[in-house]
């Protein structure tokens, strides 16, 4: 090749790579952040914020969405691989028995929005807060209901006992309907016990002392009779033949159609949930109330001092844009697109959730409970420590139990304290050391 | 204990199934019969086909309301509708035949190899001796074919062992925990913060896999016989 020829090759080179370059020195700054979510959790309203992001504020959040058996193992992985995305969403404070906040998130208590956060407990590890959390609470648990099933059966009045509760359900399955509808997926069944077992001990009080006698190997499950009698209440539903035959494989998503159209009458879960499905499901006729139970005679409510929020990875290299974020979000104009097509209790101030647009029975049945203060929070979070073990192991008795008819409450809580014995031991937990 | 259990009967059923799955679709498809660049590529599409997808597949096709239960009682059979995946027996039967639909195929196309291989002359001085279509399978085609089966043995073997795939996208070792194999075990005990027992599943599994994949192995490579 001839120097004139090497000169213009050059030349040509350099022009291309000079022309390459063009478009992003003039093209728009637009910052890409990522971020994990669970399936269940990827609420319209989320979406529509991060569509607004986008298009106001040429901030775009790539969230995965990854289905929620998985989730727990992938962002512990990715956590501690140091491969997290920027934005990692959870349930707050369950996030913190997962994953240690202060080696993975960055806290957040300087921001323009602390100051107007409604229950900043939700977010705070030894005195720091390490996110940003959307709801103040996820309400309240109970049975959810077609009202149209019940009203077609002639069921004009809720059950106020055990026994009028099961005559309900004796009904239904004589009209060919499925009372109880229960999926495999594992975290809808033990609703029934979280919220059980904290009804059975009736006080937030007696719930802190169980719990840290269990915890600090003070004492055992079986020592308190009336946490098994809650499992064999629930066991005693399937023995009924209250509960479809498909409850080991059926999914949760097949199971809300059922409800939704009327091939079920109830499912166990909460407000939360109640939302989600008149979210998919508008023309469902569906309320919520507190189902009578053996083992509570001071009718007491269970309700969730969770919220969805979003962690910061420490390890993100856009803190100034996310921060940005947080203080759109935290605005009318963003945190309501949050609740427009699904109510809540935001936990901003300023925010509105769209409580006019909640089913009524919601607010009405939260504010007569907590004005005779007969509330008290499901189990889980008491026993908090233990949330890494729960989806392995005891949420998976729940269902086997009455597959295979081998255990009773006791055996179920037996089999549970050897789990929890070993995990406690592997952790060199006070008292198992 | 269970889980151990299963990881053989897995590893047994599906090297069995695949093998003779295989090698009974490499006979007629080594033949120039119509249409046999077509079924062999049927055959082998299962293969290449992403594990996720087969198991949502397969998930709502044996669900209890799924197309095999629905197609079932359209044929009059609605006695046999189950929920598949939902009791033991069943399910670890339709993860077996799920893993045998998949790898079959490719087994086939590694005894087609083997298959054409064999000279031909072997098979005429058969015919010419008048030896039947099971003698001349017996006493050609099998001896001859043993290297094949040596591939196809060992990495059968070694894949059943290890499965986890298979299990975790169709059954996640359910109902309850009655599918589950060493690898889902070790990955449970792995994500329950078990660093100890998972380890130790972990180091079980690898011995197991050599020392059963090293003396199938060798049980093969000695019955070789060269041509």
């Amino acid at each position: 090749m001839t120097t004139k020829t090497k000169k213009l090759a050059a030349l040509l080179m350099s022009g291309i790579m000079t022309l390459s370059i063009a478009p992003v020195v003039h093209a728009d700054d637009k910052v890409e952040l990522t971020g994990m979510v669970q399936q269940s959790r990827w609420y319209s309203g989320l979406q529509n914020m991060v569509e607004k992001l986008e298009e106001e504020e040429n901030i775009s959040i790539d969230f995965e969405v990854v289905p929620d058996d998985q989730y727990d193992n992938l962002m512990k992985m990715r956590l501690n691989s140091h491969e997290a995305p920027d934005l990692v969403a959870y349930q707050f404070a369950d996030l913190f028995a997962a994953v240690d906040p202060e080696e993975f998130f960055v806290p957040l208590d300087d921001e323009s929005w602390a100051s107007k956060v409604k229950a900043p407990e939700l977010t705070e590890y030894n005195g720091k807060h390490y996110g940003y959390c959307f709801e103040a609470s996820n309400g309240f648990q109970g049975l959810i209901y077609n009202k149209d099933v019940f009203e077609a059966n002639g069921i004009t009045e809720l059950p106020k006992t055990l026994d009028e509760f099961y005559a309900v359900c004796d009904k239904l399955k004589e009209a060919g309907i499925v009372p109880i509808a229960m999926p495999s997926d594992t975290w809808v069944p033990q609703i029934w016990m979280t919220s059980g077992m904290s009804r059975a001990l009736g006080s937030e009080d007696a719930c802190e002392d169980f719990a840290n006698k269990i915890l600090t190997n003070q004492a055992k499950f079986n020592d308190y009779p009336e946490i098994a009698s809650v499992i064999d209440e629930y066991l005693e539903l399937f023995k009924r033949g209250y509960v479809n035959d498909d409850y080991m494989t059926v999914s949760y998503d097949e199971i809300l159609g059922r409800l939704a159209s009327g091939e079920t009458a109830m499912i166990y879960g909460a407000t939360e949930i109640l939302t989600s499905i008149e979210e998919s499901y508008p023309d469902a006729n569906l309320t919520i109330f507190n189902p009578p139970v053996g083992y509570d005679d001071k009718d007491v409510l269970a309700y969730l001092p969770t919220a969805m929020g979003i962690a910061v990875n420490k390890d993100t290299e856009n803190l100034d844009t996310i921060k940005k974020v947080f203080d759109l979000w935290s605005t009318p104009e963003y945190g309501d697109l949050y609740f427009q097509s699904r109510p809540g209790f935001p936990n901003i101030e300023g925010i509105d959730g769209n409580e006019g647009a909640m089913n009524p029975d919601i607010p009405k049945i939260y504010n007569e409970y907590m004005e005779e203060g007969r509330v008290v929070a499901q189990m889980n979070q008491y026993l908090d420590t233990l949330q890494p073990l729960f989806g392995n192991t005891i949420w998976v008795y729940y269902l086997e139990a009455p597959s295979k008819g081998n255990m009773d409450g006791k055996a179920v809580l037996d089999r549970f304290q050897e789990d929890v014995d070993k995990f406690m031991t592997e952790k060199g937990a006070e008292g198992w050391k | 204990m269970r889980s151990i259990g299963n990881t053989f009967l897995f590893a047994l059923a599906t090297t069995i199934l695949k093998t003779v799955v295989g090698f009974l679709l490499a006979l007629v498809m080594v033949k120039k019969i119509p249409g046999r660049g077509i079924m062999r590529t049927i055959y082998y599409a299962p293969c290449v086909i992403s594990i996720t997808v087969v198991g949502v597949l397969f998930k709502s096709i044996l669900a209890n309301k799924g197309l095999l239960n629905n197609v079932l009682q359209v044929i009059g059979l609605s006695g046999l509708a189950h929920d598949w995946l939902g009791s033991y027996g069943t399910a670890i039967g339709s993860v077996i035949l799920v893993e045998t639909w998949m790898w079959a195929g490719f087994n086939m196309f590694i005894f087609i190899s083997g298959l054409q291989a064999i000279p031909e002359d072997y098979y005429e001085s058969a015919t010419l001796d008048g030896a039947s279509a099971f003698a001349k399978l017996k006493n050609i085609t099998l001896p001859l074919i043993v290297p094949s089966m040596t591939v196809v043995v060992t990495l059968s073997i070694a894949g059943g062992l290890k499965v986890f795939d298979i299990i975790y996208v169709l059954t996640n070792g359910g109902p309850g925990f009655d599918t589950q194999v060493l690898a889902t075990y070790t990955y449970q005990s792995f994500s329950l913060g078990f660093l100890g027992e998972s380890s130790a599943g972990s180091v079980i599994l690898a011995v197991i896999v050599v020392i059963i994949s090293f003396t199938m192995n060798r049980y093969f490579t000695k019955r070789e016989v060269e041509m």
